[in-house]
């Protein structure tokens, strides 16, 4: 279902790049994405949704928050290559991807309760701790790597993240 | 019953376990490196998670993290297939530990029969022959002193050992004290144990095992024997079933022998007993246990019918033997080869790259064990098996037939790969008649093996 809606997505960024139009707002089934092509901030869209955080240039597509493997799931097919090979819509459009550098479980605090390391959207610094990915009791501090805005997380926190699957976009700056 | 699997290894056993599972209605979660996103066991598992990049220490050999893996899947029990972490005893303590069933007998039983030494003194006390020899030795002087018993050739092993690390054969008094200590040596630096042990050398030789399986209830049975006497360095190339060199009395003897064995140290799953068979005095002697599910095991399964992967996770399970003793018959002759990306004509070297053709016979009493297909790129990180060609067929003489027709029909293109070797073995006078050893290939056949060269 989300490798249909990313071959959808593609073709619309596609057909979008290739038009006359500089901004597009799109929703539909629960997916908003929001692009524009001079890398101003679109202003929040007035008609509906605090829900939707306005994003500024390339938007990522929803469902990549729901390509995160949710577990444990009694098991859809779902190959690794899927997993990895996710919406990297976000790196054309020039956003830097980190991705797990191992396999574990991806926390966005150091420990329950506590604020997160950095909200989305937040300015961030390339030595700033993103996360934490624990593999069996171990607990390793991930670095953004990069200084920028962090734009979304890819993964719920809590949530088992495979070798190299994005967790997270920066707008570098 | 097992629910859901996570299978720590890859390649055709991969594809092998995931058959199994499937064939039993359990679901599936297999770890890959990054380099085996897109290999057949993917496509065909429920779930593929990947656990690291390529090089195995960081994947396959990489035990937090297939835990983990297997903890956040929803796994229930953990397959290892062989090699890599099949016989590592931490690794079945640690899928044990949280709370996961390690498809395998348990850690203790893994450490016992990992120790040379000490497996040859359960089998010694289970009544179980072994080749003459020592305890670990301190040194080149105790070695000696046993040769003035038993006389030379001896062979200096690692307690600790395998594939022939740490391993030294000598003829004479002279080279003793120097072959001891730079087997010491590299026993210590392959294994972080210089423990040496001497044995007496068995010139001609055949390797042959016996299958045996344990349950949680205490039954074991045994699948019979296999003989793989056709091997390079120590490296198996050839299987069959039923052995054509033992007779009834010594079958049942090796048989019986190793199911005491298993029993001995309470055996749950998939076990092999090997022993060597002295052609010259007809003697055989226990060599070693192995506590996994072998390359070769589809030489029983053709002969026996039954499905030994399915029984390991039967077992697995908490489930007793499907099969009693008597219900276990062996019809028929089955021979298996392993089919490497490896140039024979160069030393045997690996020949990894992608497949651009490939095409496996077909037809009745023919098997391929394989997760290769046209397009696969054959990865330069792991070893180089593509596949296992398999047949059946009522005695040797008719499976050698089928094994020589089914080379002929199989295609391979894009990397060299053994057939070449594999066709001239299956055409050789020596191995037409069964008269080969473990030493055969390398003494007897390669030396006047004169092959085409290989087109690139």
């Amino acid at each position: 279902m989300e490798a249909n809606y990313n071959k959808q997505i593609t073709e619309l960024l596609n057909l979008f790049e290739q038009s006359d139009l500089t901004s597009m707002f799109v929703e539909f089934d629960g997916v908003r994405i929001i692009v524009n092509k001079n890398g101003e901030v679109l202003a929040p869209v007035t008609w509906e949704a605090p829900a939707v955080t306005p994003v500024a240039a390339p938007a990522i597509p929803a469902p990549a928050r729901a390509q995160a493997p949710t577990l444990p799931a009694a098991a859809p097919k779902q190959t690794a290559a899927s997993a990895a090979a996710e919406p990297d819509l976000a790196g054309l459009e020039g956003l830097h991807v980190v991705r797990a550098p191992m396999l574990g479980t991806f926390y966005r605090s150091p420990s329950p309760g506590e604020p997160p390391f950095i909200t989305e959207g937040s300015q961030v610094m390339a030595d700033q701790t993103l996360c934490l990915i624990e593999c069996m009791k171990l607990f390793n501090t991930i670095p953004v790597g990069v200084k920028g805005r962090l734009v979304r997380f890819a993964v719920e926190n809590g949530t088992l993240v495979e070798f190299e699957q994005p967790i997270a976009y920066i707008q570098p700056e | 019953m097992l629910k859901r699997v996570l299978i720590a290894n890859r390649g055709e056993i991969a594809v092998r376990v995931i058959r199994a599972c499937q064939s039993l209605g359990i679901e599936t979660v297999l770890a890959a490196s990054s380099a085996d996103r897109d290999t057949l066991g993917a496509q065909l598992a429920d779930r593929t998670v990947c656990v690291g990049p390529p090089p195995a220490p960081k994947s396959y050999l990489n035990m937090p993290a297939l835990v983990a893996a297997a903890v956040g899947t929803g796994c229930d029990a953990v397959h290892p297939g062989y090699g890599f972490l099949a016989e590592r005893a931490p690794f079945a303590r640690m899928v044990t530990e949280a709370g996961l069933t390690f498809v395998g007998p348990t850690a203790e039983v893994i450490d016992m029969m990992g120790d040379k030494v000490r497996s040859r003194a359960i089998a010694t006390a289970a009544g179980v022959p072994v080749t003459p020899g020592t305890d670990c030795i301190p040194s080149a002087d105790a070695a000696l002193a046993f040769t003035r018993v038993h006389g030379f050739p001896v062979l200096l092993k690692a307690s600790a050992g395998g594939g022939g690390r740490g391993m030294r054969l000598v003829h004479d008094d002279a080279a003793l004290p120097t072959a001891f200590d730079s087997a010491a040596n590299e026993a210590q630096a392959a294994f972080g144990d210089p423990s040496i042990f001497i044995e007496r050398y068995i010139e001609r030789a055949r390797h042959i095992e016996v299958q045996v399986m344990g349950d949680t209830h205490g039954n074991v049975v045994h699948y019979g024997e296999r003989d793989c006497s056709v091997q390079r360095r120590y490296q198996k190339l050839i299987e069959e079933a039923p052995s054509q060199s033992i007779d009834a009395v010594q079958r049942a003897r090796i048989t019986e022998a190793a199911v005491q064995l298993a029993r001995h140290v309470g055996y749950v799953g998939a076990g092999t007993v090997e022993f060597i068979l002295d052609v010259d005095s007809g003697e055989i002697y226990f060599l070693e246990m192995n506590t996994r599910i072998q390359v070769e095991h589809p030489v029983t399964e053709m002969v026996t019918g039954a499905d030994l992967v399915a029984e390991q996770l039967h077992v697995a399970g908490g489930a007793a033997l499907t099969r009693r003793q008597q219900d276990i018959t062996v019809s028929g002759h089955a021979i298996e080869c392993r089919i490497n990306a490896e140039a024979p004509t160069l030393g045997f070297r690996p020949w990894p790259g992608r497949l651009s053709a490939w095409q496996p016979p077909q037809g009745q009493g023919i098997r391929v064990d394989s997760h290769c297909y046209a397009g696969y790129l054959i990865p330069p990180y792991y070893d180089s098996m593509v596949g296992k060609l398999i047949v059946h067929a009522g005695d040797r003489t008719a499976a050698i037939a089928r094994m020589r027709a089914a080379l002929d029909a199989l295609v391979i293109e894009g990397v060299e790969t053994t057939v070449p070797f594999l066709r001239a073995v299956f055409d050789d006078e020596d191995f037409r008649a069964n008269a080969v050893r473990t030493r055969w290939v390398e003494e007897d056949f390669l030396p006047r093996w004169t092959p085409a060269q290989p087109s690139r």
